[in-house]
């Protein structure tokens, strides 16, 4: 039941102009969801409730993230332009975050990981002494 | 909503948040020793902070109705002065057999130099031979795989040490492979701007499973949000978990790993 209702819920078309306020039938789905949130804890107990394997559809993934993506998306865009308008030069992260944003380009999984890679330190042996304590987000190779 | 904190620095935190994660559904909360914003001068200066942790900070917690446990160590960010390091884990013997001390933790690596693997080295040989579990940090940014990497070597390496009884905190994607792979747990710190976002951690419960995965705020004196557990739990929801899939991650979890110390409860009353 509570699936079923979940996924009414998200099957829902979303307004393009509002993202907050549900719909009158929009809330009374939700109320028929938060019923069966009720009854999920029964359904736990006897092991029917247990979904590791989740996997929403693109369509109700970008319904949840794509305003939150969105947003940061133009966050970055407003850094660098921000960079661009103070003088001096940059320091090695400027290029590693170029650098490490090709890989959005890239249609194959694993994009997170690939970036994480991309400003990592890839070599294998301890270093001498620790010059500090900190961390700055980017290796500088 | 129940969950257990795995990982958090209350003693950088007020009071309001002991309030808060009660009022949240916390049932316990564990506080691995760490360093504190700069470096203490002295070794007497630690055995202060361990009777902080094993003394007054349980009794603080038991105002707002909250069990409160630790773990004992020399925090990475001070292992590069080793004198100092051998005089902190000599102390450490003495306050293990304190009721809420559940390990040594949280050791590891922080830049990946190699008076820090010494010092990783004399920890996980103390817990070793002390029979105690293991809490692991891991290297922040940049410095993360590659400490991640070596932290595994030198575990894997010491046939005494068993997989199960260590987790190896702050994983993200690039790291939480190889630690799962090896056998180990993974804990999964939510961060507002380094390591995990709430999205991501529950992306990698997606991918990864959730076998032996942790969740924790790691809050301290730095940014970061004590609530990020039950904050996470409620994107799990977003996301069509089920109750039983929230309460097994954020609650039984924890209790499955850190009740091998026979310290930690089984069960908390409701």
């Amino acid at each position: 039941m509570f699936a079923l209702a979940l996924e009414a819920v998200r099957s829902v078309p979303r307004r393009e102009t509002d993202f907050s306020i549900p719909s009158q039938a929009e809330a009374g789905i939700m109320e028929s969801c938060y019923c069966a949130f009720e009854t999920m804890d029964a359904e736990a107990s006897s092991g029917l409730a247990s979904t590791p394997d989740i996997t929403m559809t693109r369509q109700q993934l970008l319904d949840l993230y794509f305003m939150d993506a969105r947003a940061k998306l133009i966050d970055l865009a407003a850094f660098f332009d921000r960079v661009d308008r103070g003088e001096g030069e940059a320091d090695f992260r400027l290029a590693a975050l170029k650098q490490a944003i090709s890989e959005l380009s890239r249609s194959e999984a694993g994009r997170a990981e690939r970036v994480l890679l991309s400003l990592s330190d890839l070599t294998v042996e301890p270093i001498a002494k620790a010059p500090g304590k900190g961390a700055v987000g980017a290796f500088h190779r | 909503m129940r969950y257990i904190e795995p990982h958090g620095h209350m003693v950088s935190r007020v009071t309001d948040d002991y309030l808060d994660m009660v009022t949240a559904g916390c049932q316990a909360v564990c506080e691995p020793a760490f360093w504190a914003g700069f470096d203490r001068s002295s070794a007497d200066g630690f055995h202060d902070y361990f009777c902080q942790l094993t003394e007054h900070e349980p009794k603080r917690a038991a105002r707002f109705g909250l069990p409160h446990f630790c773990w004992l160590c020399i925090n990475p960010k001070e292992s590069e002065d080793t004198a100092l390091a051998d005089d902190v884990i000599a102390l450490i013997p003495k306050f293990l057999d304190r009721p809420t001390v559940l390990g040594i933790g949280e050791i590891g690596l922080n830049k990946n130099s190699r008076n820090e693997m010494k010092v990783l080295e004399k920890h996980v040989d103390l817990a070793a031979r002390e029979q105690q579990l293991i809490l692991v940090h891991t290297p922040h940014l940049e410095d993360k795989l590659k400490g991640t990497r070596l932290i595994l070597d030198v575990l894997k390496s010491d046939p005494r040490i068993r997989p199960e009884r260590c987790i190896i905190d702050h994983v993200e994607e690039h790291t939480v492979r190889s630690v799962l792979d090896a056998g180990f747990w993974a804990g999964m710190t939510l961060y507002p701007e380094s390591k995990c976002t709430s999205a991501r951690a529950v992306d990698i419960i997606e991918m990864y499973g959730a076998e032996r995965v942790w969740m924790n705020s790691a809050c301290d004196w730095g940014v970061s949000v004590p609530l990020a557990v039950p904050y996470a739990a409620l994107e799990m929801r977003r996301r069509g978990h089920s109750a039983e899939a929230i309460d097994r991650l954020i609650y039984q979890n924890p209790i499955r790993f850190l009740s091998q110390c026979p310290k930690f409860p089984k069960t908390f009353p409701d």
